[in-house]
C-alpha cells in the first residue's frame, strides 16, 4: 500500500489481514504531514485520536468502512476542536464537546477520523480561498482553485491524503470542488443525512455529503451515514435505503436526458456533458422550467437566511469577517422579506414542475460548473460571453438543483487534451440517490469518468 | 436601478448595523445584484394559493 488506495481497497486489505488499521492510519498521517504544506487542505490533525481509534478497530469487529481514514470540513463538530466554519470569529468559541452525527456514524462503521479541513468562510464561497487560513489548492495544478466551499475536502481527496472526506452543499459546495478537483461528490436529497452538530449556513438549503475518488466509496460512506436522527429537525424518517449492493444495476438509456436551455453551457462544460451523454448513448434532451428564477430565488434565500444567522456577528465584529463574505451578508440583511417569501413559494412550484419530469426520465445530466478550475486569486471570468465575478457564479448550474433538494452525483470528466478535470451532474428524483450512484458507477466502469490521484501526489 | 445607497443607509439604521465607509461599495454592489435576482423572481407568475416550501412540521 502507498496511501493512495480507495476506501474499498483499504477495507479489503484490512479484512483480509494484508495490513492493519494502525498501519493505514500512520501512512495517512505521514502523507498529510509530508504534502499538506503545499496544499492547505487541513486545518487540524487529530493524530492521537486517530491512533486510538485505529487500535480499537484492529482489536474489534471490522465494519463496512474498517480502517478508512477520513477528514471533515471544519464546520463539522469534532470533540475537542473548535468548530471554526472557516471563520476567524468562531475561533473564540469553546471546543466542541461531541462529534457531529455523521462523524459518529462513519466511525461506527470502522472509519478513522484524521482531521478537519479548510473551507470558505461560513461556507459562503465557491473558490476554496480562505481569508484567514489561506487557500486550499487544487492538487492537479497548485496555482488553481480547489473550489468551494468544501475546498479542503476536494484538495485532500484529489491529492490522495484521504480516500474520503465530508463536505457541505448549500448551493453547490460539494459539487463545485468535486468538479474542479476531479472527484465523485454526492449531494444527497435534502433531509436525507443528518446535519446535527455541524455549523449551519442556510438551514432551508443545507446538505451534507461525501467526496471520494470512486463511486463505490461514495456509496459505502453514504450507506453508513443514513438513518434518522432526532437532533436534525429537517431529517427524513425514511428507512435505510442501501445503495452499494445495487451499484451494478444499470439504468436504461432511454430514461436519461440532457438538460437543455439554461443548462446548455459552453466550451468544456458543454463538451463534458456531451462526453457523458455519448458514453451512455443518450440523445434525448429535456427542459426544466423557470430555471433563472429558481436560481435567483436560491440566491436571495441564501443572502437573507445567511444574514439572519450572522446578524449579531455583523453588528459586533464586522471587521473580523472575510470582506467578500461580510459585504454579501450585510446586503442580505437589508433585503425585503417579501422576496424571500416569494422565493419559498417559487421553490414549491418549481419543485412540483421538475419532479413531474421524472415521470419521463430517471436521470437528468447537466454541467457541474461552467468552467474548469480558475487560477487562484482570479476575480472574474467569462460566463457565456459576459465577464462576471467568479465567486458567486461558479454555482450557476448547481444552485437551481440544490434549491429543490434533488440528489446529485457529480462525476469527473477528463476531456482529451485538457490538463484539468470538470464535473457533470447526474441528477435523480428525490430520494433516488441509488439511481444517481448507479449511473455514476456505470460511467466509471466504462472508463468515461475517473478520479485519479493528482500526479504530483500519486507516488507515496 | 434602485437607489442602493438609500436602502443601505435606511436598513443599516433599522438593523443597528454600523457600516464602515469601506464596506459600502461592496454592499451596494451586492444589493444591485439582489435587485436583478428579484426581477427574475418577479417575472414568474405565482397563484394566490401557492404555498411556501417551509420545512416546518408541527
Amino acid at each position: 500500500m502507498n496511501g493512495t488506495e480507495s476506501a474499498a481497497e483499504i477495507v479489503t486489505a484490512v479484512k483480509t489481514g494484508a495490513t492493519t488499521v494502525r498501519a493505514v492510519v500512520e501512512l495517512a498521517l505521514s502523507r498529510i504531514r509530508q504534502h499538506d504544506g503545499r496544499l492547505g487542505a487541513f486545518t487540524d490533525l487529530v493524530a492521537q485520536r486517530a491512533q486510538r481509534t485505529a487500535d480499537a478497530v484492529d482489536a474489534g469487529p471490522k465494519g463496512p468502512l474498517a480502517g478508512v481514514p477520513f477528514a471533515v470540513k471544519n464546520l463539522f463538530d469534532v470533540e475537542g476542536l473548535v468548530t471554526r466554519a472557516g471563520s476567524k470569529i468562531n475561533r473564540d468559541n469553546a471546543p466542541a464537546t461531541r462529534d457531529a452525527t455523521l462523524v459518529t456514524r462513519l466511525e461506527a462503521a470502522g472509519a478513522i477520523l484524521v482531521g478537519a479541513l479548510n473551507m470558505g468562510e461560513y461556507a459562503y464561497d465557491f473558490t476554496g480561498e480562505n481569508a484567514h487560513d489561506g487557500a486550499s489548492r487544487n492538487p492537479h495544478n497548485l496555482d488553481h482553485m480547489s473550489g468551494g466551499s468544501s475546498g479542503g475536502s476536494g484538495s485532500a481527496v484529489a491529492a490522495g491524503l484521504v480516500p474520503l472526506a465530508l463536505g457541505s452543499d448549500t448551493n453547490g459546495s460539494i459539487r463545485v470542488p468535486s468538479s474542479l478537483c476531479g472527484l465523485f461528490g454526492l449531494k444527497p436529497t435534502y433531509g436525507r443525512l443528518s446535519r446535527a452538530h455541524s455549523f449551519p449556513f442556510v438551514a432551508s438549503l443545507d446538505h451534507l455529503g461525501p467526496l471520494a475518488r470512486t463511486t463505490r466509496d461514495l456509496a459505502l460512506s453514504y450507506d453508513a451515514m443514513q438513518g434518522f436522527d432526532e437532533a436534525d429537525p429537517g431529517l427524513t424518517k425514511r428507512p435505510l435505503e442501501p445503495t452499494e449492493s445495487r451499484l451494478k444495476h444499470p439504468i436504461p438509456t432511454g430514461r436519461i436526458a440532457v438538460a437543455d436551455g439554461y443548462f446548455k453551457g459552453e466550451g468544456v462544460a458543454s463538451a463534458a456533458v456531451a462526453h457523458v451523454a455519448a458514453a451512455l448513448g443518450v440523445s434525448r434532451s429535456i427542459s426544466l422550467p423557470d430555471v433563472p428564477a429558481a436560481r435567483a430565488a436560491a440566491y436571495l434565500i441564501t443572502m437573507v437566511e445567511g444574514a439572519s444567522l450572522h446578524l449579531d456577528r455583523l453588528r459586533t465584529r464586522p471587521q473580523d469577517f472575510d470582506p467578500d463574505v461580510r459585504d454579501r451578508l450585510l446586503a442580505g440583511a437589508m433585503l425585503p422579506g417579501v422576496w424571500v417569501q416569494r422565493a419559498q413559494k417559487l421553490r414549491r412550484v418549481y419543485r412540483d414542475a421538475v419532479v413531474k419530469l421524472f415521470d419521463e426520465v430517471d436521470v437528468i445530466l447537466a454541467p457541474s460548473t461552467p468552467m474548469q478550475a480558475p487560477r487562484l486569486g482570479q476575480k472574474t471570468a467569462m460566463f457565456n460571453g459576459i465577464e462576471l465575478p467568479v465567486r458567486p457564479n461558479m454555482g450557476v448550474f448547481t444552485q437551481p438543483i440544490s434549491f429543490i433538494g434533488l440528489p446529485v452525483v457529480s462525476v469527473p470528466v477528463w476531456l482529451e487534451g485538457e490538463s484539468l478535470p470538470i464535473g457533470v451532474q447526474v441528477i435523480a428524483a428525490p430520494w433516488r440517490e441509488d439511481i444517481a450512484l448507479r449511473v455514476a458507477y456505470q460511467l466509471e466502469e466504462m472508463g468515461a469518468v475517473r478520479a485519479p490521484v493528482a500526479k504530483e501526489f500519486a507516488n507515496g | 436601478m434602485i437607489e442602493a445607497e438609500k436602502l443601505m443607509t435606511a436598513a443599516a439604521d433599522v438593523l443597528r448595523l454600523k457600516l464602515d465607509p469601506e464596506y459600502e461599495p461592496g454592499v451596494k454592489s451586492h444589493l444591485e445584484v439582489a435587485v436583478k435576482m428579484a426581477t427574475l423572481l418577479d417575472a414568474v407568475e405565482l397563484d394566490d394559493e401557492a404555498e411556501p416550501a417551509w420545512v416546518y412540521r408541527p
